[in-house]
């Protein structure tokens, strides 16, 4: 029986980044994951209400968390699937939440009740696309179809992947899962310093120069060091670093993806990209293969 | 705006302990969007700790994006950035709002997650 | 409350029995009244004498114009309720809320896209949304507000539509809302942009227009125009009408 995901999608993959949710589907397909989207799901908030007495701003979280524990019996999975890193911290968080301070639990079941929403019993495992990618990694190697040497990726992990601690899906000061997944398909990955800097967050909208400022810090630093892609897994990183670029007067030449659309290219799942992408990748791909083929011409 | 108080509500709303800070200033030190605010993290802090009302009035509570880098590297485990989501909340309940929707021109384009994000942390 | 009160017709409070017949006692803005049992909200109003200008409509639960709010002695539960279609009980506390304040925002829908982004643009507060469900419980027509609500911040607008398609805009899930949505304007946002963009044209209206443009009834309605009163009646009685 195939491996069965219950999978929650989040606002902004849905109505943003339809083509990141499309990639990383078929990644997980062609691993022979069975992804099944929640029949129900709730905008988890996009970020965590830090208050102490809060319980009204988890309520988005806790539903979908209830939802995942009724359908995953049938399914027999616990494990919820998240693409964008920001539900997954929120989702995580609130999950942690609940297992340590049963009178939210119970203060949230009371409130639901009304509904005839049955008591969240604390069953649902809340996991990230790049977790089952990284446990993944050897088969992913074996699903390999295209290579793509001489070009050099720089992975961007923000900051709800990492942070805080709790839910940090890898060393949240050096993480390396990512590369680690890039390097199972050879692809060869660049170091540099602001991987887990925050790329200004919502403050695109409100206060853009910040945004703008930290995503081109990141963008520049990684083209400087030699980064042909950078590789993002959030919607809103995505949407940030892309706003720095466009606003650049000087272009690094760095073009910025979601990770699965890269593994969706290098295991020639091409209907699963966007006709922008797959034609970046195929030239940037003809170039330097041309480039490595010059004799003097290859620098790796 | 009545402050009496303010210090112990914000202790209330963070779960937190500033008095345990000793103003090392590692929250100044790692936070990315320190240098847009009009005081550092760890100045927010020490004006807590001494019940100075004027930390309410900073830019910076509202320039904060809980990232959460200071939060987990503080050696005290005070937790600046809940502090300061404190701080927010201490106004927002009071009926602040930092968002004015209506100035934002590109508001149909931004990722929902980004204006929801934006909802949450800045009206109440 | 919006209704009008006259010496001889206004509200009558509690004078003791009334004669004939079964009555309960409900209490308009804490004011009781003596009523006939077995009469709507609306109906034991206007027997209680309330000459209801506002808050009254169609009286056959379809324009949202009668939202009231009741509490029942001995609950807690704020419950919504549409005066034409539910009985008054004995005990209840009511008040009309026959408006929900909102200016109707001015759009012109030949610029907007369907998508999410029309929507948030004039009404940002739907990303406010806490997902407490207070609008859906305040529905009285059962409808699933908050899924509504939750579909356009995902950029689902053909599921709000669908969603929303029975508002009728009473306006109570506005009051109740916590984010302060305007679902009323919202929802009948979301369903023009579904029934002009998405969903399929009628090809039998957009032909029927094309003659209408290339003048083919011009003749006839000419025709029609110059007759008098008298002769456009006798048309209009003799018309075909299909036999039932």
């Amino acid at each position: 029986m195939a491996k069965a995901l219950l999978y929650y999608p989040g606002c902004s993959v849905k109505r943003n980044s339809p083509w990141y949710e499309k990639s990383a589907l078929a990644v997980l397909e062609a691993l022979g994951y069975r992804v099944k989207e929640l029949d129900k799901w709730y905008c988890c908030g996009a970020t965590i209400s830090l208050a102490a007495d809060d319980v009204i701003r988890h309520l988005g979280a806790i539903r979908s968390l209830i939802q995942a524990e009724k359908e995953g019996e049938a399914l027999g999975t616990n494990e919820m699937l998240t693409v964008c890193p920001m539900c997954y911290n929120v989702l995580a968080r609130v999950n942690n939440l609940l297992k340590r301070d049963r009178e939210k639990l119970e203060t949230a079941a009371r409130y639901l009740r009304d509904e005839n929403l049955e008591k969240y019993s604390l069953s649902t495992r809340v996991i990230h696309v790049v977790q089952v990618l990284h446990r993944e990694r050897e088969k992913l190697g074996e699903l390999v179809k295209r290579r793509l040497d001489g070009v050099r990726v720089a992975a961007y992990y923000g900051c709800t992947l990492v942070r805080p601690k709790d839910v940090a899906v890898d060393n949240p000061e050096s993480p390396r899962v990512m590369e680690e997944i890039l390097r199972s398909v050879g692809i060869e990955t660049v170091e540099y310093p602001f991987k887990t800097l925050c790329c200004g967050a919502y403050h695109s909208v409100y206060r853009k120069n910040i945004a703008v400022a930290n995503s081109g810090l990141i963008l520049t630093d990684a083209a400087a060091r030699g980064a042909d892609i950078m590789v993002t897994v959030c919607p809103l990183c995505h949407y940030n670093l892309e706003l720095a670029y466009r606003s650049m007067a000087r272009k690094p030449g760095i073009r910025v993806m979601y990770l699965t659309d890269l593994l969706a290219y290098v295991m020639g799942l091409d209907d699963a990209l966007s006709p922008e992408t797959r034609s970046f990748l195929d030239k940037l791909r003809e170039a330097r293969r041309e480039l490595v083929a010059t004799p003097g011409g290859g620098n790796s | 705006m009545d402050m009496d108080g303010f210090v112990e509500e914000v202790v209330r709303i963070s779960g937190r302990n500033p008095y345990l800070c000793y103003q090392c200033g590692m929250c100044s030190a790692v936070c990315p969007v320190a240098q847009y605010m009009d005081i550092l993290p760890h100045q927010i802090i020490r004006l807590v700790q001494m019940g100075d009302p004027a930390v309410l009035e900073s830019d910076a509570i509202w320039v904060c994006i809980s990232c959460m880098a200071c939060v987990d590297r503080c050696p005290r485990d005070v937790g600046p950035g809940i502090i300061i989501d404190a701080l927010r909340q201490f106004k927002l309940r009071r009926g602040a709002e930092k968002y004015d929707y209506f100035q934002v021109p590109e508001l149909g384009e931004a990722p929902s997650l980004a204006l929801v994000a934006a909802s949450r942390k800045l009206t109440g | 409350m919006s209704s009008k009160e006259s010496p001889e017709t206004g509200p009558r409070p509690v004078s003791g029995k009334e004669e004939g017949g079964k009555t309960i006692r409900i209490y308009v803005m804490g004011r009781a009244y003596e009523v006939p049992e077995g009469l709507t909200i609306l109906k034991a109003l206007e027997y209680a004498g309330f000459r209801l200008t506002r808050g009254v409509g169609c009286r056959g639960g379809f324009c949202g114009a009668c939202a009231v709010m009741y509490r029942m002695p001995g609950e807690y539960k704020l419950r919504t309720a549409l005066a034409c279609q539910t009985l008054a009980r004995d005990g209840m506390h009511l008040v009309f809320i026959p408006y929900a304040p909102m200016k109707k925002p001015r759009y012109d829908i030949e610029k907007l896209r369907p998508d999410a982004g029309s929507v948030i643009a004039i009404f940002p507060e739907v990303t406010r949304c806490l997902a407490c469900n207070a609008c859906t419980k305040a529905c009285p027509q059962g409808l699933q507000v908050m899924d509504a609500i939750q579909a356009i911040i995902r950029g689902d607008i053909a599921a709000a539509a669908n969603l929303a398609f029975d508002c009728i805009g009473c306006g109570l899930c506005s009051i109740r809302c916590p984010a302060e949505i305007r679902h009323v304007y919202v929802f009948q946002l979301v369903r023009r942009l579904y029934g002009k963009y998405m969903l399929p044209k009628a090809k039998h209206v957009e032909e029927r227009i094309k003659e209408i443009e290339a003048g083919k009834y011009d003749e006839e309605m000419e025709k029609l125009m110059k007759l008098s009163l008298e002769e456009l009646k006798r048309l209009y009685m003799s018309r075909d009408i299909e036999k039932a």
